[in-house]
């Protein structure tokens, strides 16, 4: 990556990104990543290693955080033979997600027979150039163009793109327009954002990341946390509350890059385990199975544990048990709740308290007198 | 075996077979006695009859429940369309950021996209209908996987499992079910306190006497396969019909894992069929056909695929045993769901699972109704859906779930059915432990055991 200072016109369309350009078209959604701390432009510098012919900018803040990217994109658009310059500033936030895009003083967008673009049009092509999963990815233009009433077809749930519905991925009539911003958005330039990005990430960067609202800029900074590295007491905090949160995949992502390293400390080994309690089985299991990953694992967690077996169902008991045998966990108080429950009249967790006393290392009275009557009743 | 004692055997079974010239036997060979067909008896709590997408749900949890639970299945293995017809796509689980079905369904699937170290879709991408659509939240399994998962699970919860056998009989006799199966080699006659009919196309229903209801029309049937062979990229699509190039392209797309870290679906359709008009698979006669329709609709296509520039070498590299079926039977339940319940995501005070998906009716195999969901929309099943009118000790759980036709073309998918399967196996263990039928029950208690093993219902 070289890093060179920009031309002052360029800073000043990065300014105006965010102030209210009068005459210009601009698109912009929302920004998410907060900045209370970062709200001061100061260097703009470029990133040359895009395979795009277009140069890609970084905007950095005054302590040189990276705050947003942006590109000039000048091609042509050529209908019957006749050709129309498009030139317009692409942006990007730091994780790679498409903000917007902006064009300059006179400059327009137009369709095939040449009509200039409505506000309409401005706004569907907006809409969809912010969705990374239009199905052009792996396409030529021309491929997209003829396999129309072919390649894609219906099957239930695995529909793909209809002719009719590669209408509804571009906007009428200007499909190569959309085509070619969109692969713009989506190709090596984003790639090349990402990494930029990630060589300056840093604790505060990647928590004010996870601070974001969109699931998008979330799971791209969870998925930069490095399983060897010690996370910093706030991030943890964050990672807990994205778990907590009502967003499934979130929730699910967010455990996943949990590593033993992680796990080392006991606070979060309890962050997870009061989580537990609240979610639903959807996000118990992952979460155990996490717990289950530690090199250790916390006393005061398990002693906890043994309140809630009891109103746990057959396969939550069965989970909680396969933990405790894995770390090779037993004590009096343990045993003791658990032979409480091989009584329970539901044989199939019965039955599970049963097994696992039988092979633990438990003793007394109670532990025997429990084992005894489960295999009277079940002669 | 020594000289003699090889006599003495010879001697003794030539004293069986007096007048034939029979064959002489080989080292180690001996005749066996005429079969005798073994009759058993069983007895059960609660009788699954088809270990499918729905049954096999609906018998772990009745095992879980804590009551003796059996599972009659007429083929090889559990899964049913999942499995045995193909469809390894699971959905939909997920609606709108938030998951709208768990439970049991769902902890197989996590287990069997974990065990074959799988991606899940991004969840939290919502459906807008049009550039981002439904399928996307569907889950890519590995069938063969899933079969042994499902197998495990249920030998777990202690449930009999017997394959190769259909009912022939079933009758209700003093608050229990009297039925008699037919298998392999086996007869057997079966007492038990309540049935579920998982076998897609509500057959147990019909045979205790209950109504069910087909369309004149239904969706064909899908045969599903793989090729290989050609090089999808160099092949000279020019020089190939159009009507052809879908074949050859979906058939080169893997899904099971790829390279997007949120595990998007494969942008179309990840293997190979044929579409099988009328496809049935209610008796061993029609699914005969539907399986011989399926194979024969494959070869002729194969032999014209072969024909084509660069695929003169195309072989067929896996086909399921069974043509996959849509639409059979559907029972006239206690409640009839309509399009505008499902539409609507209208709430019931009985409501056991959601159900998620679009309206998507195949219309004789060359057009496909669809009708989304509108923002936030989940539709809800409710209980009595899975129970056929004026039935004692009976529910149904899947495709055959009371429903007019185009709720039924959504209600169908397995999420779906694996919600249902999971509420008709607690309805079904909580009305032996009660001894009711199933519509006594109270259903909040059913609808709180649902919850507490993992099920989401709908409030
Ligand atoms: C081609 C095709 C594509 C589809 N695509 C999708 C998709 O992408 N996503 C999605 O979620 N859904 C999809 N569906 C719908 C979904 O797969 C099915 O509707 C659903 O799996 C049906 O589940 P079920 O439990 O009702 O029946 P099944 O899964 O078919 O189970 C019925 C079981 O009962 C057994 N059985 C039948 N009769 C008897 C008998 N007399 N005695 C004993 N056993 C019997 C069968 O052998 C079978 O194992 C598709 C369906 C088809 C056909």
């Amino acid at each position: 990556m070289g890093w060179i200072l920009i031309l002052p016109s360029l800073i000043l369309i990065a300014f105006e990104t965010f102030q209210d350009t009068a005459n210009k078209i601009k698109y912009l959604t929302e920004f998410t990543i907060p900045f209370d701390e970062l709200d001061e432009f100061l260097d703009t510098v470029t990133i040359s290693d895009t395979q795009s012919a277009n140069t890609l900018y970084q905007v950095n803040s005054k302590e040189g955080y990276p705050l947003f990217y942006f590109q000039q994109v000048t091609d042509d658009v050529c209908f019957d033979s006749k050709c129309r310059p498009i030139d317009l500033t692409i942006y990007w936030n730091i994780t790679g997600r498409y903000l917007g895009f902006l064009l300059e003083n006179g400059e327009f967008l137009s369709r095939r027979d040449h009509d200039e673009f409505n506000a309409d049009d401005y706004q569907t092509l907006h809409q969809l150039l912010a969705d990374p999963h239009l199905p052009f990815s792996d396409l030529t233009f021309e491929e997209l163009v003829n396999q129309q009433d072919s390649d894609y077809e219906n099957v239930d749930g695995t529909s793909g793109a209809t002719s009719k519905d590669i209408a509804a991925y571009v906007v009428d009539g200007a499909a190569y327009t959309t085509f070619l911003l969109w692969k713009n958005i989506y190709g090596p330039s984003q790639i090349a954002v990402q990494s930029a990005t990630k060589k300056q990430l840093h604790p505060k960067l990647i928590w004010h990341i996870l601070r974001s609202p969109s699931h998008i800029d979330q799971l791209w900074a969870l998925r930069t946390i490095e399983p060897d590295e010690k996370l910093n007491p706030e991030i943890e905090k964050r990672i807990l509350k994205l778990i907590e949160k009502e967003d499934f995949y979130v929730s699910l992502t967010a455990i996943s890059i949990l590593s033993e390293y992680h796990l080392r400390s006991e606070k979060l080994q309890h962050g997870l385990f009061s989580i537990y309690e609240k979610k639903p089985s959807g996000i118990r299991k992952p979460i155990l199975e996490k717990l289950s990953e530690a090199s250790s694992i916390s006393p005061e967690l398990i002693s906890a544990s043994y309140l809630i077996l009891p109103k746990l169902n057959g396969t939550e008991l069965d989970q909680w048990l396969t933990l405790y045998e894995k770390f090779d966990l037993t004590d009096s108080k343990m045993c003791k709740e658990i032979a409480l429950i091989v009584d329970n009249p539901n044989i199939f967790i019965a039955k599970k308290a049963y097994d696992f006393l039988a092979n633990a290392p438990c003793q007394g009275r109670e532990i025997e007198k429990a084992l005894k009557s489960f295999e009277v009743r079940n002669r | 075996m020594d000289k003699i004692e090889r006599r003495s055997i010879l001697k003794s079974l030539g004293a069986i077979s007096i007048g034939a010239v029979g064959p002489a036997l080989s080292k180690g060979e001996v005749f066996a006695k005429p079969y005798q067909l073994q009759k058993k008896e069983l007895e059960t709590d609660v009788l699954v009859i088809g270990g499918g997408t729905a049954g096999v749900i609906a018998a772990i949890q009745a095992g879980r429940l804590g009551v003796r639970t059996t599972v009659i299945e007429s083929g090889s293995q559990l899964g049913g369309t999942t499995t045995t017809g193909g469809v390894v796509f699971p959905g939909i689980f997920h609606a709108w950021g938030k998951q709208i079905i768990a439970g049991i369904g769902w902890e197989l699937v996590h287990d069997c996209v974990q065990m074959d170290g799988g991606d899940f879709p991004n969840f939290s991408i919502i459906p807008n209908n049009t550039t981002i659509r439904h399928w996307r939240h569907q889950v890519a399994v590995n069938g063969f996987l899933y079969t042994l998962l499902a197998e495990e699970k249920c030998k777990d919860a202690g449930i009999n499992i017997k394959y190769y056998q259909s009912p022939t009989e079933v009758t209700f006799k003093k608050g229990k079910w009297f039925v008699k199966t037919m298998g392999k080699g086996t007869q057997t006659d079966i007492i038990c306190k309540q049935i579920i009919d998982c076998t897609g196309n509500a057959f147990v229903a019909s045979l205790a006497g209950y109504d069910v209801l087909r369309e004149a029309d239904t969706q064909p049937g899908s045969l599903i396969f793989r090729i290989s062979g050609y090089d999808y990229d160099s092949l000279d699509l020019d020089q190939i019909p159009k009507k052809f190039h879908s074949e050859l392209r979906r058939n080169m797309i893997i899904s099971r894992k790829n390279d997007d870290p949120d595990g998007t679906f494969p942008p179309n359709v990840p293997y190979g069929y044929v579409y099988v008009p009328g496809a049935d698979s209610t008796t061993a006669d029609t699914h005969t056909l539907a399986n011989m329709q399926g194979r024969s609709n494959l070869l002729k296509l194969l032999r014209e695929l072969r024909e084509q520039p660069g695929c003169e070498n195309i072989r067929i590299a896996d086909l399921q045993t069974e043509t996959a079926v849509r639409e059979t039977y559907r029972i006239d339940g206690e409640y009839k769901i309509t399009h505008d319940d499902y539409v609507s995501g209208k709430v019931f005070q009985d409501s056991v699972s959601h159900s998620f998906y679009p309206i998507d009716l195949h219309r004789e195999g060359k057009s496909i109704y669809q009708e989304f969901l509108k923002e936030d929309v989940v539709a809800c099943i409710p209980l009595r859906a899975l129970i056929p009118k004026s039935s004692d000790n009976f529910l149904v759980a899947g495709r055959c779930v009371s429903s007019d036709r185009l709720a039924n073309s959504a209600l169908r998918v397995q999420a779906s059915c694996m919600g249902m399967g999971q509420a008709a196996g607690v309805a079904a263990a909580l009305a032996c432990k009660k001894d009711v039928t199933p519509l006594k029950l109270p259903v909040s208690e059913v609808q709180q055991v649902i919850e507490e093993h993992g099920g989401i219902v709908p409030r």
